[in-house]
């Protein structure tokens, strides 16, 4: 039952990882792709996905004269993460105790 | 609730855990410079103490020593130039930006203000003579100004790294460090009454006592922070 309230936007396994990463901060796009082990399309695809659901916020910079992403989370997506991971947890525990 | 459901939120939590891990600052190497700089000037402080007292015979090989220890410092400081560089470019393979960011902060601080400063005073004294580090002048107070400049810089990277790192105990204590300093450096001097007999001394005593105070702080403040960052091999940047 519980089951059904969990947002569709963790239901995909790298946007559940590319939000996991954020929050432990901002991350440029070569450090999301590092820390997922995604390809470029992929991650583009699903930060723009968690960007049109307002979990995060993508700015184009540039480092001298190489263009950078840098994609941070909002307090929006923060939210709804923790409330992601504690009805996991939840979840988790209730079928233990059952 | 189904068996495959539970299974698929364990997996998420196991998602969760294993990139955050991944995404943690990398803060083992850093806590290796701290403690290895904190010694380097334990060192330092201890010889200049014993240049300065035990070994004052005469005036000429008192300034002989400083200067042997003055050309020590610049060769122990140009090998860990190249120890920071060393680790650097290691670190920047990683691409870990945050403990990149961290290092980089540090490596100004250990690096960039004593090396100025050690270049003023071997400048100063090209240009000036020992005379101007021996006792009565007052002009030696605008001298230990880079000295001053390396206390602070501490104070302030240990204040931003706290803010980096969301370590209101860091935040704090280095709050606390600064204005005790503050005090030190500047609101203690203009309380003490100089007698006009021993205005030389007395400022060149206190000029003393205002660096070997200043060391130790930063001493401890690099070895405590490097057993710290030790301890929390790896934190959460900005959670």
């Amino acid at each position: 039952m519980e089951l059904n309230n969990l947002s569709d936007i963790f239901q995909s396994k790298l946007r559940l990882m590319i939000i996991s990463a954020l929050m432990t901060g901002e991350k440029t796009f070569k450090e999301i792709k590092e820390i997922t082990q995604a390809t470029d399309g992929n991650i583009s695809v699903q930060i723009s996905n968690l960007e049109k659901a307002g979990y995060i916020t993508i700015t184009k910079t540039f480092k001298g004269k190489k263009p950078q992403t840098i994609v941070a989370i909002t307090p929006v997506g923060r939210n709804e993460f923790i409330q992601y991971v504690n009805l996991l947890n939840l979840i988790i525990s209730n079928a233990q105790n059952e | 609730m189904t068996n495959q459901d539970l299974e698929a939120c364990k997996r998420d939590i196991e998602i969760i855990k294993s990139t955050i891990e991944k995404s943690k600052v990398n803060l083992g190497s850093l806590s290796a410079l701290f403690i290895l700089y904190g010694i380097i000037m334990l060192l330092d402080t201890v010889a200049t103490g014993f240049v300065a007292h035990a070994i004052y015979i005469t005036q000429d090989w008192y300034l002989v020593y400083e200067n042997i220890l003055h050309v020590l410092r610049m060769i122990v400081l140009g090998l860990f130039i190249f120890y920071y560089a060393n680790r650097f470019l290691k670190l920047r393979k990683s691409n870990n930006f945050f403990t990149l960011q961290l290092f980089g902060l540090w490596g100004f601080v250990m690096l960039f203000v004593p090396l100025m400063n050690t270049c003023f005073i071997a400048v100063t004294k090209a240009v000036c003579g020992n005379e101007l580090y021996m006792g009565a002048n007052p002009q030696l107070i605008i001298c230990s100004i880079p000295g001053i400049l390396e206390v602070f810089s501490f104070v302030f990277a240990l204040m931003a790294t706290g803010l980096m790192l969301n370590k209101r105990t860091i935040t704090v204590a280095s709050a606390c460090l600064f204005i005790a300093l503050l005090m030190l450096y500047f609101v203690l001097p203009s309380t003490i009454t100089v007698i006009e007999n021993h205005e030389g001394i007395m400022i060149y005593n206190y000029i003393g006592l205002r660096t070997n105070a200043g060391r130790t702080v930063t001493f401890l403040g690099y070895v405590i922070m490097g057993i710290l960052l030790r301890r929390k091999k790896s934190e959460n940047y900005g959670t």
